[in-house]
This record gives C-alpha cells, structure tokens and sequence, in this order.
C-alpha cells in the first residue's frame, strides 16, 4: 500500500501544484479587484452602484461551475477564445471579486462614521482617512469572512476539472478509475487538508496579531 | 475673539438655531448650556465644520473664517464626547498623525512635541498604550493632546463631563482652567450647568425653538 502510495505520489502532487497555481493566482488577482469594486459599491453615483449590484448578485447568483464553463466554452460562441488556464483564472477572480467586494463594502461601513469626523476635523483629506484610519481598522474587520473565502477557494478550485485542467482532485480521479482503488481518492482528501491546515494557520497568526488593539 | 454672526441652521425644514450671535474673548472660556434638542451639538458641528450653516458666518479677530477649511491644519479644535480615539494607533500616534500629514512635521519632530504634550496632560506613562488600555478621563485627555497638538487658536469640547466618572469632573474642570491659563480660547457644550458654572467666564443658554415659540404666544 506505501509503494502503491509512492508510485502515484508525483501526479497527485503536480495536480497540487495546478490547485496552488489556481489559488494563488486567483487571491492575488479578486482581492485588490474586490477592494476595487467595493469602493464602487459604496459610491454615490447611482449608474456605478447598480451597475456594480447587477454585477455581485449575477456572480453570487450562479453556480461557479457555470460560470466556468460559460468562459471556456461560451464565450468562443461570441468569438472570444481562452486557453484553459487563463478561462479558470478569469472566471475565478471575476467570482470571488464579488465575494471580496461585499465583504470589504460590510467591513467599511462597520467602521464607526466618528472615526471619520475625527479625521476630518485635524484636517486629514479623503485619501489619508481611508489610508489611515478606515483600511487599518477594516482589515481587522474583514479578517475572518476573508479567511472564510481564502478556505473556500482552496476546495472550489477542484471545479476547474470541468474544463480539463489537470489539477489535485482530477489526478486522484484518473489513478483511481485507472487502478480500481480508493486510496488515491483518499490521499487527496489528505493534501487538501494540508493547504487548508496551512491557510487556517496563516489565518490565525494574522488575526492574532491584529488583537494588539480593541 | 471668536465671533458667531447670525447664524441660521434647520434640520428637514425645523430651525434649530435661528439668527444666533455670539462671540468669545480670546484666552477666555465660553460655555454653551441648554436642555437637550436645544441644539447644542448642531452648533459644535457648525463650529468645527463637520456641517454647514443655512446662513451666517463666522469670524476670528474680525476675518471670516471658514471651518471647513482645513489645508494647513483647523483653527478650531474639538474633543467629542466620545473621544474617538483612533483604536489602531497607540497613543503618541494619536496625537502625532495629524501634525505629520497635516502640518507635514518631521515624524521626529512631531514625537518630541507630542511626547511633552503627553507629559504635561500626565499621560507620560501611556505612550506607547492603545486607547482601549485606558480609562475614560486618561482617553479624554489623549483626546485633549491630540486637539492640542495641532496648535489650534480654539479649543471645543463636547460634553466633556458626561462620560467621566463623577470624581473625575473637578479634574477635567481643573485642566480646563490650566489651558486657559496657558492663554487658549475654549468653548465648552454641557449640560451640565454647575460644571459650567465653575469653569466658564461667559455662559450662553440655548433654548429649544419649541419653548421659545411658545413664550411668544
């Protein structure tokens, strides 16, 4: 059963490394997205806050597995072809920038309008209260619903298998039809944990040292 | 002199303040009394810019000055009533934050003077301390320093007795009477009529439009 485990290791691990790619890729692209789309959430031009609306409500609205296929094999209908990887990643921010959007929109309105005023009468401007005074305390904030998300994602992104892409879960998929085994399937369920094991700790460091205040 | 010229403010069409004048000596210390609704907290508001009167203005020694306008720092300082403290930034960084990107002070410099500052308020050992590690009277005196350390000619306070402890109000009322004689100007928003009579040279009574109205009658 180890050698067994062995033999199939390296595919399992280069479907990790598909799944990390995924993740990676997709935080460092929704979060500053969210952020963004989140200060539109929360502007006072109309056409820009329904627009934005429409936009969170058709991506919270839809299965991800949908969308994801609406990318890669819908869009060549319309003449707008992607390779695989860049349809996963692009279907992927453009979902969990929705999620981040409405978190930081929450974050920034819990904090409290005071903090605001005080900035404003030492005469801070906009950009230095929100640099200074509201981002600080939203990020405390938003800390465990992005946390939530972050854990999420991980397992979400065993869907991008619809399209093709060789990643964790599909390599456990192909040994174990391969081998008529379970134990792939296992192994896999084992590497997940692992990453989440390690976001959930990186989580946790982050949120403790934000206790330094209340 | 701090002066108030026919100020005008409505709330939805209800006058709140109606041809309002009042001026403050310089160095000397201005209390604002009244009932609640009678519209003590819009005009702090007014004072410090965070609203805009109807009509009216404003002068400091004679120039209209306009609150709102704060480039270089505002004239007018004000310590709520809830202090509002920035809960991320320790104490020192409360007060030295404003004078470093407002004033643009050296952040060395902004640190010796807000550390004396510190010092002088009786604060020197909290420095390095988050407001939420303070008491009520040390957070409104960080308060205070950070109103302070951005040299204003005007010193409000909202309400600066009602989220202190009863044995703390003579000391606020003592402070109070330190930084008047240190030459500031202050105005102070009680409701507290014998704080007020203690501390102020000058106590303005607003009323509640409603009762005014029905004096008339």
């Amino acid at each position: 059963m180890i050698h067994y485990s062995l033999s199939i290791l390296p595919a399992l691990l280069s479907g990790a490394r598909m799944t990390l790619a995924v993740f990676g890729l997709t935080i460092i692209g929704a979060i500053p997205l969210g952020l963004l789309l989140s200060l539109g959430l929360l502007a006072k031009f109309k056409p820009l806050h329904d627009g934005l609306n429409l936009y969170v409500w058709l991506m919270r609205g839809t299965p991800l597995l949908l969308q994801l296929i609406f990318v890669f094999y819908g869009l060549p209908v319309v003449g707008v072809v992607f390779n695989r990887f860049d349809a996963a990643l692009i279907a992927f921010i453009l979902n969990y920038a929705a999620y981040f959007a409405e978190i930081f929109r929450g974050g920034f309105q819990a904090v409290d309008n005071g903090q605001v005023e005080a900035a404003e009468v030492l005469g801070l401007t906009a950009p230095q209260t929100i640099t200074k005074i509201i981002v600080p305390q939203t990020i405390k904030i938003v800390l465990p619903s992005v946390g939530n998300e972050v854990i999420n994602l991980i397992k979400d992104s065993s869907l991008v298998y619809v399209i093709g892409i060789g990643d964790l879960l599909r390599a456990g998929n192909v040994a174990s039809a391969r081998d008529v085994n379970l134990l792939p399937l296992l192994l896999v369920g084992i590497i997940y944990l692992l990453l989440t094991a390690m976001c959930t700790w990186i989580l946790r460091r982050l949120e403790r040292y934000y206790r330094y205040y209340r | 002199m701090f002066q108030l010229e026919n100020i005008n403010q409505s709330f939805k069409g209800r006058p709140i303040l109606t041809d309002l004048n009042l001026s403050v000596e310089s160095g000397s210390i201005l209390a604002i009394v009244g009932p609640s609704g009678a519209g003590k907290s819009t005009l702090l508001r007014l004072m410090s810019g965070l609203d805009h009167p109807d009509s009216g203005r404003f002068l400091i020694n004679g120039i209209p000055y306009e609150p709102s306008h704060r480039k270089q720092g505002a004239r007018i300082g004000v310590v709520f009533q809830d202090f509002r403290l920035f809960p991320h930034l320790s104490v020192l960084k409360n007060v030295t934050l404003a004078p470093i990107m407002v004033k643009k002070q050296t952040a060395k410099a902004a640190k010796i003077a807000g550390v004396a500052l510190l010092q002088q308020l009786g604060l020197s050992g909290q420095t390095a301390a988050y407001p939420f590690q303070l008491s009520g009277g040390q957070r409104q005196r960080v308060a205070i320093a950070r109103a302070l350390a951005m040299q204003p000619e005007i010193l409000c306070y909202d309400e600066p007795t009602s989220a202190l402890d009863p044995s703390l109000v003579a000391n606020v009322a003592q402070l109070i009477l330190d930084l008047k004689n240190q030459g500031m100007t202050q105005i102070v928003v009680t409701h507290d009529i014998q704080f007020a009579n203690q501390i102020a040279d000058q106590i303005f009574e607003l009323q509640p439009k409603e009762v005014q109205k029905n004096d008339e009658a």
